[in-house]
């Protein structure tokens, strides 16, 4: 009739879901007989016939764990039973749960592991609450709305790249002991790497362009893995809702004071932040990363003197 | 025009029907497709009507839906060319709930208050 294109296409996706069916069906009778003829579950034979597409990759240990639980489930069943056929003792079925509840302790710092994909990007699982650094870029902590989309990214490469001329920077770089040559010879100090004084010069440049104490934050929080808006003093407004939060006598009164702290806080949080970011771009400017015009117009905004805005 | 004609004669276009039938599944009304396609309400009644989609009152939201996923499975062909030409790419195909006026039900629940 008059729909000639769509009913034609409905009817062969009615048959093709018809035949998926019979073959779902067919199959699990033959999987049934199969497993009666050998004497063993289903299940067992099921996982057996599952091709595995994955099996001459080497994955990170970390993609391991990452499976869903289900998967789990088939293959700690599968080893168990191989267990039982070949008598090894002591197989653990739930060491899935074993791993996580390691990964999840304490980690660096003292402080709690955070096991997730550094961004939607990577695909590794890591401890993002190792380093200050790392923490802001997996919370997305490194970009606001004032900037322009994806710039926390380009905050993050110029902070790796500050990490490397610091570390290439250093007085002396990690070197093994020479065990080949005569002891106590005084053949004078070895010459200074070109790349080395290329990184002094780009750390002197970055110093000198800001104001000292952005580029303590930027050590801080970059080098020195500092978690600078942990250790900064509450301000006045945040001590006092403290004293007050102690003097209130009301579960309901508590509550109130308990969330204006939060958000106090979070404020007072924000602003060491924002602080880190201008340090950051400032030192990409010298590195090269950001224009010195975009950064002028993200930071040094002023308003317009009042003739001109009148004359506009 | 078509006074005289006895058969029903396909008018309309493949693309337009496909459209139509997949706007009317998700719950718009007849009028508002036809502000949509440019076409009189009656156009878009008539095609409706014709067609296997046009108890939707009767349909509850599960079959509603079912019947829209398999109009979205049908969308492409073997070339990669939609039904619609790429008119609905970015419509969700997923249902709206029908308003209390579109259900089936006695005359006297339809009547606005």
């Amino acid at each position: 009739m008059s729909n000639s294109v769509i009913m034609r296409r409905l009817k062969s996706l009615e048959q093709r879901r018809q035949e998926a069916a019979t073959r779902k069906t067919r199959y699990q009778t033959h999987l049934a007989e199969r497993a009666e003829r050998l004497g063993v579950s289903v299940e067992l034979l099921a996982a057996i016939d599952k091709p595995v597409a994955h099996g001459s990759i080497a994955l990170p240990l970390a993609a391991h764990y990452g499976r869903d639980e289900a998967f789990e489930r088939r293959r700690g069943t599968f080893y168990a039973h191989m267990a039982m056929v070949f008598g090894s003792a002591g197989w653990r079925l739930s060491f899935y749960d074993h791993e996580m509840q390691i990964a999840a302790g304490q980690g660096y710092g003292e402080r709690d592991r955070v096991i997730q994909p550094l961004d939607r990007d990577s695909a590794v699982n890591l401890n993002t609450a190792a380093a200050p650094l790392e923490w802001l870029v997996a919370k997305g902590k490194l970009e606001t709305d004032q900037d322009e989309p994806g710039h926390g990214m380009v905050r993050f490469a110029a902070a790796l790249r500050f990490r490397d001329e610091m570390d290439g920077a250093q007085v002396a770089a990690l070197k093994g002991q020479a065990f080949d040559g005569a002891s106590g010879g005084g053949a004078g100090g070895r010459p200074v790497s070109d790349y080395k004084l290329d990184c002094m010069a780009t750390i002197s440049a970055i110093r000198e362009g800001m104001h000292p104490g952005l580029y303590r934050l930027l050590v801080w929080v970059v080098i020195d893995d500092v978690w600078a808006w942990e250790k900064a003093r509450p301000g006045k407004y945040h001590r006092m809702l403290k004293r007050a939060l102690a003097k209130a006598r009301t579960e309901k009164g508590r509550d109130k004071i308990t969330r204006m702290i939060s958000k106090q806080a979070t404020k007072e949080q924000n602003f060491v932040i924002e602080k880190l970011h201008k340090a950051i771009d400032m030192a990409a400017v010298t590195m090269g990363y950001v224009t010195a015009e975009d950064f002028r117009r993200r930071w040094l905004r002023r308003p317009k003197p009042a003739s001109v805005q009148k004359a506009a | 025009m078509s006074r005289g004609m006895i058969f029903r004669r396909a008018q309309h276009d493949e693309s337009v029907r496909y459209i139509i039938y997949v706007l009317w599944l998700i719950g718009y009304s007849q009028r508002a497709i036809a502000a949509v396609l440019k076409l009189r309400t009656k156009q878009v009644s008539g095609i409706i009507e014709g067609s296997i989609y046009c108890n939707r009152a009767a349909m509850d939201d599960e079959f509603r839906q079912a019947r829209l996923t398999d109009l979205e499975m049908i969308r492409f062909d073997e070339n990669g060319v939609a039904l619609d030409g790429g008119r609905l790419d970015r419509i969700r195909f997923v249902i709206r709930p029908l308003g209390a006026r579109q259900g089936r039900g006695p005359l006297r629940r339809k009547v606005a208050r």
